[in-house]
């Protein structure tokens, strides 16, 4: 889960790490009296979207640079706010379409002498946190690690102790970090340290972090919660706001499965993300174009097989839904067959629809659905499923309405080479 | 002996009164695993499928002679029971829990080192020599005793790579799942190395997706000294939206790396057979075999 860049200065501040004052605003109006309860003569208005590179963002069909402006007059405040507020944020991190700004934060321009940045972040290469210290603020660490590598230190981190102090004296000297300032540098790491540790945080990242005197002020703030943990981080349960207009990954999630559009016509369900991928490459192989990724959680009852079906079938454009699963472990292949006949029981099925079971009670689930749903096509194999599933999706919209039987037999007689088996 | 476990296997199951944990343990004594015990803290001394239940690994290690564990416990405590076993020497570990805090798996992380355990997942569907030893949740009917080692990364895929070897007529020596999860234990390499030395093995399918590392550890490993023995894979994903984050939690493609292209360059690179559909898996494999 990312949060925004309000909501982690919100929590860096009550975890007692320096950071410039900043209110968070929804309206022109709100944005001018933040400023003014701030103070000052310099304020920072920043869109908060959930990505980065947005200092070098542009706005969507407008002239309107950068999501990150430096503005010296209050009224302005309110101006440049509302140049953002209701409109989408197209940033090298967002893809084309943007990411609609729908709350600015305000925040006082901190004048610094220096800008560095600090992320602590779980490396799967080393299977361990590592502390990144960056003696370049302001740009993507990922950036500087490609362009100045020597500028980038990595300091191993134990979930007991924190940095290894020993690693950080050296990288604070190796980037000419270690004069004035560096206990402020040592201090907010182990405060990094400490606060992922509390809060579950799989990435913390401060850049850039402001240095002036021997104080460190955070002036950006990323952070990724673990999803996986949040049974036990009550605080962060309640912040998630990830952008999604059509609200289908929103209801996916609620619902318990990975939801995702891809705009093609063919509807795939799988359980289980190994072999979703596996039928998207299938699909592709032969020639189809995925509609959507759809993982279903190996442990799913009827219900939430259904509601993702009824979501896949309610989908703008659909040829064909395929349906390829493996039972095993707790999942079982009568689950699918049943939820099918649900369905259909409500509204019968619009669309050609290839089945494959295989494993777990595939046998009962297959008989089920021969006597129950003969309309239903059922497959062999996956290669045989994603061939028939592409074929059908696209004989269908060409299809002679008064006699489907006809092109049916004839594309499953083509693509597998035999005799349909449920007659 | 294949890898990892065989027909002496003693094993114990940690959170063994649960239901899962109950359904596996009975359907692992009818494959012939020889189950030696369970934990459950405060019900020592009780018996559950037959089997003697034990508060602790330790006393359930020292009674039992267990030389695995297999972990059903529920996330939330999931990671305690792991450094539990690590704690008792438990030789191999299996957990089959899935959605572990990654910080969780950080602490277990640094429990490994230097002990005297290797971990299977969490998330791993387990690990099964076929007509020896079933450990974990894969569907038993798809197995057939063979010279095929398969290495996976997600479980669902292992059963289509599993049930097509089996289809092809090769069947399995060893199929172990090193789990979905970013931060886990025994990884590709890890498994390669050995099935190395494994006289039951002819042929190494490997099982990868995006994101991770895993792919390209493993082509790093291969491109060294000779490898006894030929080595194909599928990398899954190839089609999956970019910059998203799938089922897996380590199957994210970030900003170039982590992707099936990348995978698959620096397998090939390895002299590795990669097959750009996983349906054919079983024809790849025959015909390696074959050669």
């Amino acid at each position: 889960m990312n949060l925004h860049e309000y909501q982690a200065k919100a929590i860096l501040r009550d975890h007692g790490i320096a950071v410039p004052a900043g209110r968070v605003a929804e309206t022109p109006a709100e944005a001018e009296s933040a400023a003014k309860e701030i103070g000052g003569e310099r304020w920072m208005v920043k869109a908060q979207i959930l990505a980065g590179g947005r200092a070098q963002g542009t706005f969507k069909g407008q002239d309107l640079k950068s999501g990150i402006r430096t503005v010296t007059n209050l009224t302005n405040v309110g101006t440049e706010s509302r140049s953002m507020l209701g409109r989408s944020l197209i940033t090298p991190q967002t893809g084309p379409d943007g990411m609609l700004v729908d709350r600015v934060y305000v925040e006082q321009a901190l004048p610094v002498e220096r800008e560095l940045a600090l992320a602590l972040l779980v490396d799967e290469t080393s299977q361990s946190l590592v502390l990144l210290l960056s003696a370049v603020g302001g740009t993507g660490i990922e950036a500087t690690l490609r362009d100045q590598p020597e500028a980038v230190a990595r300091i191993p981190v134990s979930t007991e102790s924190g940095p290894d102090a020993e690693s950080f004296d050296g990288a604070l000297k190796a980037l000419g970090l270690d004069g004035r300032g560096a206990d402020s540098i040592r201090d907010l790491a182990r405060q990094l340290t400490a606060l992922a540790r509390e809060l579950d945080f799989t990435l913390l990242e401060i850049n850039p972090v402001g240095l002036a005197g021997e104080t460190c002020t955070a002036l950006d703030a990323k952070i990724i919660a673990d999803d996986n943990a949040l049974f036990r981080q009550p605080l962060l349960v309640g912040l998630d706001d990830q952008d999604d207009s059509a609200g289908n990954r929103r209801r996916a999630s609620r619902d318990g499965f990975n939801y995702i559009r891809m705009g093609g016509d063919v509807a795939c369900m799988t359980v289980g993300a190994g072999l979703s991928m596996a039928t998207l490459d299938t699909l592709v192989q032969f020639g189809g174009q995925p509609a959507n990724f759809l993982d279903l959680p190996p442990d799913s009852q009827v219900n939430r097989v259904t509601s993702a079906l009824e979501l896949l079938l309610g989908g703008d454009g659909i040829g064909c839904l395929l349906i390829n699963v493996f039972g095993g472990g707790i999942m079982r292949c009568d689950t699918v067959s049943d939820a099918l006949q649900v369905i259909n029981n409500v509204r019968p099925f619009r669309v050609p629809v290839v089945v494959r079971l295989a494993g777990t009670n595939a046998e009962l689930a297959n008989r089920r659905l021969r006597e129950g749903l003969p309309g239903v096509v059922q497959a062999a194999n996956m290669a045989d499923a994603a061939r028939l599933a592409v074929q059908l999706a696209r004989s269908g919209k060409s299809a002679d309405p008064r006699a489907p039987e006809n092109w049916l037999k004839k594309i499953i007689h083509r693509v597998t080479g035999q005799q349909e088996e449920r007659d | 002996m294949a890898i990892l476990v065989d027909r002496e296997t003693r094993v114990i199951c940690q959170g063994i009164t649960g239901a899962q944990a109950s359904f596996y343990t009975e359907r692992a004594i009818s494959f012939g695993t020889r189950m030696v015990g369970g934990v459950r803290p405060g019900k020592g001394g009780s018996r559950h499928l037959g089997l003697p239940v034990y508060d602790d690994v330790a006393a359930a290690k020292a009674d039992t002679g267990a030389d695995a564990s297999v972990i059903f416990v529920p996330r939330e405590n999931a990671a305690d029971a792991i450094i539990e076993a690590i704690a008792a020497e438990i030789p191999l570990v299996i957990c089959i829990t899935e959605h572990i805090p990654v910080l969780d798996m950080i602490r277990v992380r640094e429990c490994l080192a230097g002990s005297a355990t290797r971990l299977l997942g969490p998330n791993t569907p387990g690990i099964i020599t076929p007509e020896a030893c079933r450990i974990g949740i894969m569907p038993r009917e798809i197995f057939r005793r063979g010279r095929v080692g398969i290495i996976s990364r997600s479980s669902t895929l292992t059963y289509e790579a599993v049930w097509q070897t089996t289809d092809a007529g090769l069947g399995q020596s060893t199929c172990v799942g090193i789990g979905g999860d970013p931060i886990h234990g025994l990884g590709f390499v890890d498994c390669l190395e050995l099935f190395a030395t494994d006289a039951e093995t002819d042929l190494v399918v490997l099982v990868g997706e995006i994101g991770g590392s895993e792919e390209e550890r493993a082509a790093d490993y291969l491109s060294g000294p000779a490898y006894p023995k030929p080595v194909m894979a599928y990398i899954a994903g190839e089609h999956a939206p970019a910059e998203t984050r799938m089922g897996h939690a380590s199957a994210i493609i970030q900003a170039g790396s982590g992707a099936a292209a990348g995978k698959k360059r620096a397998l090939r690179g390895a002299g590795v057979r990669v097959v750009d559909s996983p349906v054919d898996i079983g024809a790849a494999a025959r015909d390696l075999l074959a050669r």
